[in-house]
């Protein structure tokens, strides 16, 4: 590009242009749905300094290029992915998995527990973020139960590496963007304003959730996770490695009671990392399942 | 970690629930415990998939001759599943129990010495070789002894080479798997092997073995090969040929002698018109190394089916060809052919040549050539070319008017001659309509460089027009701001901001070693354009010290908002605890951004006040603010750690 046409300068820094900035997003919602508003332009340019630099790109258009041209580019993606990603979460994320844990998967298990008169239910969130899938859990449960509710002993654990994300997720205090696709009568059920625009968790959705700090690659700290009926692990283990992802799913097996479900991602599968469960196919959702 | 001890590991192993099963796997695993083997390998038949992954697991990481065993009445199984697993865990750990295995290869189940045969090829270990070449050249079933030669192959080592070559004998089908072992073990015994089969094998086989020869590239293939190609039909001679060149490389010219040169040239003319892009590529690069006018003309003719923009690669390498034959007159005739291909294939090499007698060869021809060969011309002798070509691109820059040419032109007097007498002709090109002759005037000038250079600029400094001053100001910050801090300092009050801002960019640059220079450029704190108080904010973020702390500060307040969020983020590098407080009485008024940058600079800056002020922020309801103030927490905890 010309000194000219660019207006002459003799600065070196990176500063992310409107026409850059409109590329990037641009690619970043064709590639993972997420859209960038202007008012999160600067955000970008901060969280994608640090790429240009590794890859030693003099600008943001060199990025975008590198981004579609550039033979390395599917790892670079995933790079980008995870800067924007890291800790994305809302309440209903991802409906149809919402919907097959509670139309089908929670009243399958609630139903046999019933029938064994063994009211007890552990759930475990791993990977937790600000509290957004946790809660969301618990709200679940409540409108499943409704009045027996007291007569279950129910725990949801969750955890999450990040000390950051753990102090909202105590807080349980969301905007409207987090609740974006929560439908307006458990918003009023289940939160109350606290001011314009936040929204606080009820003590009886926070009761049932336990939040502790985990790593997830620590084998030992997941044994003294209690055993669980259902595991949510959604959008956590894809930037793990094969070897990690074998460790994280074989320590989930383990801790899932005999005909205990495991959710991932929607793009996730356990391809090449585990055979031991066996994969159930709903419209829309995976759930997986250990026979016991 | 574990408290467990061997008869607990074992009772687990042995009892009926999956999950104590699974505890017992890992817990054997962890404890690398031996006695507990036949239990794993009985577990890899359970009917829970979760039991025989937990068992697969744990066998593979102990391995251990015990394992490979007691896995090995497993390839017998009647689930092909089962048979599977326990082929891959064996294929991992096979090594630490060779002879079980060797044992097997005698068993009188073909299938069962396939396997083994297999299992041996992936174990690494010497010890197989001996056991695999007797089946090879004995067992009765031709698949055992295919899956042999493709073990021996696997394992890649010379001891191999002699049983391998006598299984040339056998049926064609074992013949592949040898030629592929062969070229895998790659040495001198394998490479012998090779030679002397190929008298006797089938044309299909042998030309196996040609390509395999000329992938090993071993020089000693060379005299059989040169014996060959006289005797062979055309389509096995153009793989010789290839077979030769691969090997040859650009040693040709040293191993062959005159006689041998000429006749590997006959033979590459022909191999160019094979229908094999390879051999075609072969022949092109073995023509550049044989060399004679007859080869230059034969690689021009085929370029003239390459198209530039598609066969990039392939342009190049007949280019490199050209240039290795060297100047003569075929080439020179390239350089005049019609094909668009051909010619500029013929300019480029000749300008890669670049001897005096090139270089004449396409001043020559420029005046009759396409603009899109002169282009290429004049980038290719601006290259070549030195001090005797100066009037040659005078005259081109006073004549022409293609962009590229010019340019080409300029870029020759600046980076081959640093020519300080052609700055008066380069610079009225910086009044050129197009912005990229123009660029390239200003650049060329700027490398030029220099006293004549200088005095251009200082006069143009002069001029009304306000373009014109800020490519002077430009100027000054490339060729040196602590020379002329005098001009820049007039440069801070000129009327026009884009200017005032050049100024200080140039001003930036030697920042660092001038502290008199901060007093000068606050001068323009209040400037009424914002472009220009944020080159200032820019400038001081750059600048050590309490004085340009203190300047910084100050814009904290200014009415822009992009010069207070770049205020913030570089108070935040500044790492300043003192700051702290300055920053955050800036909340309460901010926009998102402007609150995002403060959580981010909080997030660097660190200390006790900052870590209050996050948490605070955590009351916040905008989802991105969240987000970065988590972040910026996480940042804190982590040096905390530290
Ligand atoms: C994208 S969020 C997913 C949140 C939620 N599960 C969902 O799907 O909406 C991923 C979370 O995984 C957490 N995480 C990443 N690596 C981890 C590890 N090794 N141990 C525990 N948590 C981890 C991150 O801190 C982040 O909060």
């Amino acid at each position: 590009m010309s000194l000219f046409a660019k207006g002459i300068t003799l600065k070196k820094d990176l500063e992310i242009g409107d026409e850059e900035f409109a590329q990037l997003r641009d690619f970043i919602y064709s590639q993972c749905g997420i859209y960038i508003g202007d008012s999160r332009k600067y955000l970008l340019e901060n969280r994608l300094a640090n790429r240009l630099k590794e890859n030693n790109l003099k600008s943001f258009g060199e990025y975008y290029y590198f981004l579609r041209y550039d033979p390395g580019r599917r790892s670079e993606i995933n790079k980008l992915f995870e800067v924007i990603t890291t800790n994305e979460t809302s309440f209903y994320r991802n409906p149809p998995q919402i919907s097959l844990f509670q139309d089908v998967i929670l009243k399958e298990v609630v139903d046999r527990k019933r029938a064994e008169s063994k009211k007890k239910l552990h759930i475990w969130s791993a990977g937790c973020s600000t509290g957004e899938e946790p809660y969301n859990l618990s709200i679940i449960v409540h409108e499943a139960l409704k009045g027996e509710l007291p007569l279950w002993e129910i725990k949801i654990t969750a955890n999450d590496l990040s000390p950051g994300v753990l102090i909202s997720a105590r807080r349980g205090v969301y905007t409207r963007y987090s609740l974006r696709s929560t439908p307006e009568n458990i918003i009023e059920k289940y939160f109350h304003q606290v001011s314009p625009g936040r929204f606080a968790v009820k003590d009886r959705v926070k009761d049932l959730v336990e939040f502790s700090q985990i790593n997830l690659s620590d084998r030992f700290q997941l044994k003294q996770v209690p055993r669980s009926d259902i595991i949510f692990c959604r959008n956590v283990i894809i930037y793990f490695d094969t070897e990690m992802k074998k460790n994280v799913i074989s320590s989930f097996y383990d801790n899932l009671l005999p005909r205990g479900y495991l959710f991932i991602g929607h793009s996730e599968s356990l391809h090449n990392i585990s055979r031991a469960f066996r994969p159930v196919h709903y419209p829309g959702a995976i759930v997986y399942l250990k026979e016991g | 970690m574990y408290e467990m001890d061997t008869d607990q590991v074992l009772d687990l192993l042995q009892s009926d629930d999956p999950e104590e099963q699974r505890e017992g796997a890992f817990a054997a695993r962890d404890l690398n415990l031996q006695d507990a083997v036949p239990f794993l390998v009985d577990l890899i038949k359970s009917e829970s998939l979760g039991v025989q992954e937990a068992a697969d697991m744990a066998l593979r990481k102990m391995g251990g001759h015990h394992s490979v065993q007691a896995l090995i009445p497993l390839l017998s199984n009647d689930s092909p599943q089962i048979r599977n697993l326990a082929m891959d865990i064996l294929r991992h750990i096979g090594h630490h129990n060779i002879d079980s295995l060797i044992m097997l290869l005698g068993d009188k189940d073909p299938d069962l010495r396939i396997f083994s045969a297999d299992i041996i090829g992936h174990s690494g270990s010497f010890m197989g070789i001996r056991p695999l070449c007797d089946a090879l050249l004995n067992d009765p079933e031709v698949n055992v002894r295919y899956q042999a030669a493709v073990s021996l192959g696997e394992l890649g080592r010379t001891e191999a080479s002699e049983c391998l070559k006598k299984a040339f004998d056998d049926e064609e089908w074992v013949q592949y798997a040898v030629v592929e072992a062969l070229s895998k073990i790659r040495d001198e015994s394998a490479t012998h092997a090779l030679i002397q089969s190929l008298d006797d094998s089938s044309e299909l086989v042998s030309s196996m073995i040609v390509d395999a020869l000329g992938e090993m590239g071993n020089v000693k293939a060379l005299p059989m090969l040169m014996r060959r190609m006289e005797s062979s039909p055309t389509a096995l001679r153009n793989k010789i040929v290839r077979a030769v060149i691969n090997i040859l490389g650009s040693k040709a010219v040293v191993f062959l002698d005159e006689r041998q040169k000429d006749r590997l040239r006959d033979y590459l003319l022909v191999a160019i018109e094979d229908e094999d892009i390879d051999t075609q590529d072969a022949a092109v690069a073995g023509l550049g190394y044989v060399g004679g006018d007859q080869a230059t003309s034969k690689i021009l003719s085929v370029v003239t089916s390459y198209d530039p923009d598609v066969d990039a690669y392939r342009m190049e390498k007949a280019e490199d060809a050209l240039v290795s034959i060297g100047f003569n007159q075929a080439l020179v005739q390239g350089v005049t052919m019609e094909n668009d291909s051909a010619a500029l294939a013929a300019v480029r090499a000749l300008g890669r040549i670049g001897s005096p007698e090139a270089v004449q060869e396409l001043i020559q021809a420029f005046n009759s050539k396409t603009r899109d060969l002169q282009r290429e011309i004049s980038r290719e002798i601006a290259s070549s070319g030195g001090e005797e070509l100066k009037v040659f691109f005078l005259n081109l820059l006073q004549t022409h008017e293609d962009g590229d040419i010019i340019k080409n032109s300029m870029k020759f007097l600046a980076n081959k001659l640093r020519d300080e007498e052609s700055v008066t002709e380069l610079m009225p090109f910086l009044d050129h309509p197009w912005d990229d002759v123009k660029e390239t005037a200003l650049d060329s000038i700027l490398i030029i460089g220099g006293e004549k250079a200088l005095q251009e600029f200082k006069n143009m400094f002069l001029s009304t027009d306000p373009l014109k001053r800020l490519m002077a100001v430009y100027a000054f910050g490339r060729l040196g701001a602590g020379e002329n801090i005098h001009v820049l300092k007039m440069a801070l009050q000129d009327e026009s901001p884009e200017v005032r801002k050049m100024a200080l960019e140039a001003l930036a640059t030697i920042c660092p070693d001038n502290k008199e220079v901060i007093s000068q450029a606050t001068e323009v704190m209040n400037d009424p354009d914002r472009k220009v108080r944020l080159a200032l904010v820019d400038f001081l973020g750059g600048c050590p010290g309490q004085e340009a702390l203190v300047c910084i500060l100050e814009c904290l307040h200014d009415e822009d908002e992009w010069v207070r969020i770049r205020a913030v983020e570089s108070l935040g590098s500044k790492k300043d605890i003192s700051v702290v407080p300055r920053i955050l009485s800036l909340w309460e008024n901010s926009s998102k951004l402007q609150k995002i940058k403060i959580i981010e600079s909080l997030g660097i800056i660190g200390g006790q006040s900052s870590f209050r002020a996050l948490l605070d922020i955590l009351d916040d309801s905008d989802p991105d603010i969240l987000d970065s103030a988590e972040k910026a927490l996480d940042k804190l905890q982590d040096k905390g750690g530290e």
